[in-house]
């Protein structure tokens, strides 16, 4: 590994990836080519990328007598800034491999043998369905709508007709008598909650401020990877922070790829310690006298004493906890904060005072600082330093949220009327399951009632991963899924086989978004300053048998309650008629836009819309909180929050759990300062991969080729442990291990190692040879959210 | 461009953050097989650790190479040619004219930059062609029109010279002199010249063969 290159030319071929793979050709592998032909030309389709990566772009499949040959995208106008073309990014434009992939699920499927033995053998459609609406039948007689699941699922989050969860099931199963709710997601639980408690609601500036700020600040953060289309967030951040000329300073534990180019400081902090920083550096900005009083008092409760809320403590202030008057009796000093967060004492000082000087200052945390054990607390912190240097709610500053489209013209939805009003925590429906009888409001976050009235007797996992994959502790949750006497019928849909659809007892081949006509919803993508709509042609006949997700739907209600019970659920409608009917409901409702026919659409596949003003989050609460309140229960900013003040006092937690009105610091379990680093030195976590969204994407050999599972070591904890770049290691705590390809890199802080968030686990002699980041990841939900705090991990690593 | 034009690439590190689009998208439209890659991507790490035990300082930085063949104007590869396949074409485009190509591999050896292929399957050397057939059209490479960030430009090396400042000897690269190659490279605040031992470099693709059987 060294650049001596030009020197050595046979040792820069041996990197070069000529000398390098003993696989076989695995160019694309057409399924039943001539019989998909939809006509024999040669043209370009328009298509878009459903899956859930914040970004949604533009393909153009390039189709060849019925056969998708390569895949392009937008190259439209010039590609100015304001008419910047909406590009795919490598996931994308590898679709021809996931559509023509040789293990494509091409028919119904039922399981063989026991759950989870990943047995199965082909069936009828006919069978398939009759045996989902026989079932639903009994669970609903015997044990309500109640015991209907639809799990969490992202994989065609994009989709309308198309999607998972929130589509044509929903409205199924709302129309059968409803089934339960969840609510929170596996990306933003802890933010989420954390937000709402702070602002009344969970949201941020576009990143278009940044070409306004002096200095943008960001933690956890980065855009270009896990928002890499090329006409969305990422590629805005760049621009803007080239345009703006703000200095850049990334605060996270790696350097990220955000950081490449036009990052002009990288502070590594320890995972999960951002509120100690933050409050750290509130004691400076108070003794230094640095603070934005006005905005804190004027606008927020609970910064000072004088602010405090009726019936909060009394030194219950946020300035109490920094200064050492709280119940801990403990200044929180830069050293204090020094020793927590790894970050140099005069480092913590001098960010204090640069973030006061620099008005307006741009402030954003990604979605990694919140998933941690401790992330309510930690993303409120950061919100709270946007406070102290009064930067919520002015052109180039943020509140300390993730960036946001500015405006999003919404393309009308299916109607999925839901009867059931009990909603569980997204994360928890694994005890919905097992200990559905304990499930409280107070104990297990459920909301529109005080308990479950049924445990989980029906789970649809539709078009998803996080039942196993991207779940948590995959080896326990494998457990409660394998008794079939717990839930009795798991239902999934997917295009391929995963490791979470090994645990159904029925699989649905469905069809990929090139193969049926459907909109790409236009709120599922993180456009920054310019929307943009797109249509979703087919442009191949479907594999197989595979069917869409509104046709499978279409039939289970036949089955479910006759022509007159389809009727309700199709009104008459095909799936293209129901595309063409919101369409229209579409154009009235946005009627001063002059959108095109459906035809016209159809056919051009994309509307890119004139760039609109930044969003600044909470300007209007700025520029006047009389008339624009927040959603919160005093209508300011609540740094301290009356709404978990209240909780602290009638939740039930688990042990070492608190849930404190006040954005502090808290030691959990596996964090930074958990005495189980003695056994389990590093701290672990997984992070967004370029080649995956997710787990999607990962069946295509091209992508993995690129993008190996790898885990990233700091050379000075590799060398301890006699680790070279390359080398076969395992990192193991006591939930799990996982086997992966080392690499060495000074990208990630000593102390800490990463892996990519999303890969494939499979399990050899219980050992994760795939490298999935949940085979080591807690099932313990956070304490206010009842999220996947899953980067809170701790791990020793060795040579395998 | 016109035919007897120059044809080289333009990459930007200040914007290229190693996504490889570029050559997904390649291998995409050109049916590479597995363990070919027309374009690869190199990482670049640098700076180092002082780790105090209590706190933890650095300067490490990293930055992306985006490289194809960059169809030098004095290009190693054709001058080894046993055979005369590998050649100079339109746009001064080198290609490999797979009838004549026996497969020899010496053009792989001589490349500073790893440019030429050998494809198992047909038993030929294969490289990037610049998508001449699609400069006939008026068309841009696939790669360069595919990138996010908006890294990578192709066209007339002169002005794709006056257009840019920029140099072509960059670490992990070899020195332009080697072969003159048709490549301008702006550099990052961090980018290192070719030569620069300090940095080390990544390159994921040459440690892990690709199985099908991943669930």
């Amino acid at each position: 590994m060294s650049a001596e290159l030009d020197t050595n030319r046979r040792n820069f071929l041996k990197w070069s990836g000529l000398v390098a793979s003993s696989c076989a050709s695995l160019a694309a592998n057409p399924i039943n080519a001539a019989s998909n032909a939809l006509k024999d030309e040669e043209y370009y389709g328009v298509n878009g990328c459903p899956v859930n990566c914040g970004s949604k772009c533009f393909l153009r499949p390039h189709i060849k007598n019925g056969v998708i040959t390569h895949i392009e995208t937008d190259n439209e106008g010039d590609d100015e800034y304001d008419k910047r073309q909406i590009r795919a990014c490598v996931r994308g434009r590898s679709t021809k491999y996931r559509l023509y992939h040789k293990d494509r699920l091409l028919y119904p499927l039922k399981r063989v043998g026991k759950r989870g033995e990943g047995k199965f053998k082909r069936i009828s459609w006919d069978e398939a369905f009759t045996t989902i609406a026989d079932k639903l039948k009994e669970v609903k007689e015997k044990y309500g709508n109640e015991a209907i699941y639809i799990a969490y699922a992202t994989g065609t989050t994009g989709g309308v007709l198309s999607r998972g969860t929130s589509g044509p099931w929903a409205r199924l199963l709302g129309l059968y008598g409803g089934y339960l709710r969840y609510y929170n997601s596996y990306s933003t639980a802890q933010i989420a909650e954390g937000f709402t408690s702070f602002y009344g609601q969970n949201t941020g500036s576009d990143i278009k401020n940044l070409e306004y700020a002096k200095l943008g600040l960001f933690f956890g953060s980065n855009p270009v990877t896990t928002r890499m289309g090329g006409a969305g967030t990422g590629y805005s951040y760049q621009e803007m922070a080239r345009k703006g000329g703000a200095k850049i300073i990334h605060i996270d534990p790696c350097y990220n790829d955000s950081m490449v180019g036009v990052c002009d400081e990288w502070i590594p902090i320890a995972p999960g310690t951002d509120a100690a920083l933050i409050a750290g550096m509130a004691y400076v900005m108070i003794k230094e006298n640095l603070l934005d009083r006005e905005f804190l008092d004027k606008y927020c409760v609970g910064f000072s004493s004088n602010t405090l809320p009726d019936g909060a403590p009394k030194n219950g202030s946020y300035e109490d906890y920094v200064l050492g008057n709280g119940d801990d009796k403990t200044a929180k000093t830069p050293k204090w904060a020094s020793q927590i967060t790894k970050i140099p004492e005069e480092r913590i000082i001098k960010l204090a005072r640069e973030v006061s000087a620099a008005k307006p200052c741009y402030i954003e945390q990604g979605w990694g600082v919140q998933r941690h054990q401790n992330g309510e607390q930690s993303s409120r912190a950061i919100a709270t330093l946007a406070c102290m240097s009064g930067n919520v709610g002015i052109l180039g500053g943020n509140c300390g949220g993730n960036a946001i489209t500015s405006t999003t013209y919404m393309i009308e939805t299916l109607p999925c009327p839901n009867p059931v009003k009990t909603a569980i925590p997204c994360f928890l429906w694994y005890e919905g399951i097992r200990n559905w009888d304990k499930m409280s409001d107070v104990e297990y976050g459920v909301r529109g009632a005080s308990h479950l009235k049924a445990p989980i007797k029906v789970l649809f996992n539709t078009n998803g991963n996080c039942l196993t994959n991207q779940h948590a502790d995959i080896q326990s949750t494998a457990k409660i899924l394998e008794d079939d006497t717990l839930c009795e019928l798991i239902i999934d849909v997917n295009i391929t086989r995963t490791h979470s659809n090994s645990y159904a007892d029925i699989i649905l081949p469905d069809a990929m978004h090139l193969e049926q006509n459907d909109f790409l919803r236009p709120n599922a993508a993180y456009m920054s300053n310019r929307p943009y709509m797109l249509f979703n042609k087919k442009s191949v006949q479907p594999a197989g048998e595979c069917m869409s997700v509104y046709d499978m739907c279409t039939q289970i209600a036949l089955k479910l309650g006759g022509e007159s019970f389809k009727e309700e659920f199709t009104q008459g409608r095909t799936q293209d008629q129901w595309l063409e009917y919101l369409w229209g409901k579409t154009r009235e409702k946005l009627s001063d836009l002059n959108l095109p026919d459906f035809e016209t659409f159809k056919e051009k596949g994309i509307i890119k819309f004139d760039t609109v003003k930044p969003k600044v989050a909470f300007k209007e609460f700025r520029d006047d909180p009389q008339n624009n309140p927040l959603k919160t229960p005093t209508g300011k900013i609540e740094i301290f929050s009356t709404r978990l003040y209240n909780m602290s006092k009638t939740w039930k937690l688990l042990p070492g759990q608190q849930i404190n009105a006040l954005p502090v610091f808290e030691d959990v379990l596996m964090g930074a300062r958990d005495r189980l680093r003695k056994k389990y030195p590093l701290q672990f976590y997984g992070f967004h991969y370029k080649g995956r969204t997710h787990s999607s994407f990962w069946e295509s050999a091209p992508i993995r080729e690129i993008n190996p599972q790898e885990i990233w070591i700091n050379p000075i904890d590799a060398d301890k442990r006699g680790i070279k770049t390359g080398d076969k290691i395992q990192a193991y705590n006591d939930i799990g291990t996982i086997e992966v390809t080392a690499r060495v890199t000074a990208r990630v802080m000593p102390g800490t190692a990463l892996t990519y968030q999303g890969g494939w686990c499979k399990f050899k002699n219980g050992v994760d040879v795939g490298g999935c980041i949940n085979t080591l990841t807690s099932m313990q939900p956070t304490a206010i959210a009842k999220g996947n705090g899953v980067h809170s991990v701790l791990v020793e690593i060795k040579k395998a | 461009m016109k035919k007897d034009e120059q044809f080289g690439f333009y990459l930007d590190l200040n914007r290229c953050i190693g996504c490889r689009t570029c050559q997904l998208s390649c291998k995409d439209y050109h049916d590479s097989a597995i363990g070919v890659n027309f374009r690869r991507v190199f990482e670049v790490e640098g700076g180092s650790w002082f780790d105090s035990d209590k706190t933890i300082k650095s300067d490490v930085f990293a930055y992306y190479t985006s490289i194809s063949c960059n169809h030098c104007s004095d290009p190693a590869c054709t001058k080894v040619c046993p055979t005369g396949a590998m050649m100079k074409t339109r746009y001064g485009i080198v290609m490999v004219n797979q009838q004549d190509c026996i497969g020899c591999k010496s053009c792989a050896m001589a490349c500073p930059y790893g440019a030429p292929q050998y494809d198992k399957k047909s038993g030929h050397m294969s490289k990037c062609n610049g998508c001449l057939e699609r400069i006939d059209e008026n068309l841009e490479p696939i790669c360069t029109a595919s990138c996010p960030f908006r890294a990578l430009e192709f066209g007339n090396i002169s002005e794709l010279r006056a257009k840019h400042d920029g140099l072509a000897s960059v670490a992990p690269l070899p020195k332009e002199d080697v072969t003159l190659p048709n490549l301008v490279i702006n550099p990052s605040k961090d980018t290192k010249f070719s030569g620069d031992r300090s940095v080390r470099m990544h390159s994921p693709e040459k440690y892990q063969g690709v199985e099908y059987d991943i669930v």
